[in-house]
């Protein structure tokens, strides 16, 4: 660790300051739609705000969106600022299932698996063109992949592009913390 | 190539040609029987050679048959060669078999399962002739030509639209 020096010193502490103080004077402002301020809240909707902002996605690519995927779990985009960077190895610690890539026929048993192991409360994104509804692979008669992840398990979000640039899945995810605290929830 | 290798493979194979690597890839072309085709493919082998590669063409509509490609070549020195299998059959023929080569060359185990998977040709005497790339419930042969074709699937639609 460097020593802090005057000019730091000077330059840190009105924040210091500031954090000392409150934002919001509880006794007379209208704080009922601030989140800064603690209220009596029903446990539900702590708990979901606890979940909304501790994401744990199960480690797990399919195709090429995966790469994107692992660009925003990395330092450049860093998921962790959003609390949804903790990807797990099992799925029995996971909570949030990023479908990223081309599902095959043969695949798609395993994710159902996959899907089933994971415990409830879970979530499920689906990124990129193919798991949406199949993607440039959809074509009649095609014999190789599932049309859309949503024919395996129940989808909360749909991210399009080929692939969605990080940036594109990062609004997925803050669009399913939305959800999640709206107790917004499809699965068992 | 060796001069006996030469001999050995002109005797097996029912017919010997060189071919322009510059427009087709390959040094040398031959044809061979299901009952020669193991007996060239040691020959090859033990000359040094590998088995390069082992497909298949359709050719059920056309010339009434289908055609396995095995390609041998050298890590010594680049000479490829093609070797054809035909089995006559025609559209409606449903089962192909050929022999295994997975005794004698070990990565053929794979490819051969490849080819029984798109094309559905049995290898028999292999040791596991298993889907190796569909689900294991397939039913169907996707590279053969009668497979699932795009205009037939949109005349369907047309059709049922037209209803």
């Amino acid at each position: 660790m460097g020593k802090v020096d005057k000019k730091d010193s000077k330059r840190l502490l009105p924040l210091v300051n500031r954090s000392a103080t409150p934002v919001i004077d509880p006794a007379s402002a209208d704080v009922s739609a601030d989140p800064a301020v603690v209220r009596l809240a029903l446990l539900d909707d702590l708990l979901n705000l606890g979940r909304a902002n501790s994401l744990w996605p199960l480690t797990f690519g399919l195709a090429c969106c995966a790469m994107e995927m692992m660009a925003a779990g990395a330092s450049k985009y860093d998921l962790d600022r959003f609390g949804a960077g903790v990807f797990r190895p099992s799925a029995r610690q996971a909570d949030v299932m990023i479908l990223a890539g081309t599902i095959s026929r043969k695949m798609a048993p395993v994710i159902r698996q996959l899907w089933d192991q994971m415990p409830g409360p879970k979530w499920a994104i689906a990124m990129g063109g193919c798991t949406i509804d199949g993607g440039p692979f959809k074509y009649p008669n095609q014999y190789a992949i599932v049309e859309g992840a949503d024919k395996i398990v129940p989808v909360d979000i749909y991210i399009p592009g080929c692939p969605p640039r990080p940036e594109a899945l990062i609004a997925g995810i803050l669009q399913l913390k939305e959800k999640v605290k709206a107790g917004r929830n499809f699965s068992p | 190539m060796s001069c006996g290798l030469t001999q050995a493979i002109e005797q097996l194979a029912s017919s010997s040609q060189t071919s322009d690597y510059g427009k087709t890839g390959i040094h040398h072309q031959h044809v061979a029987t299901l009952e020669t085709v193991l007996q060239v493919a040691a020959a090859f082998l033990d000359g040094g050679y590998i088995l390069e590669m082992l497909t298949c063409q359709d050719r059920r509509e056309k010339d009434e048959r289908m055609r396995l490609c095995y390609t041998f070549n050298s890590l010594e020195s680049v000479d490829r060669h093609l070797v054809h299998v035909d089995l006559a059959g025609g559209l409606e023929t449903e089962e192909f078999a050929a022999p295994t080569m997975s005794a004698l060359a070990g990565g053929a185990n794979w490819q051969e399962r490849e080819v029984f998977d798109m094309y559905g040709v049995t290898f028999t005497g292999h040791p596991e002739l298993e889907r190796l790339l569909l689900p294991e419930d397939s039913d169907f042969f996707p590279l053969r030509k009668d497979f699932g074709r795009i205009e037939d699937a949109e005349n369907e639609e047309n059709e049922d639209a037209d209803e």
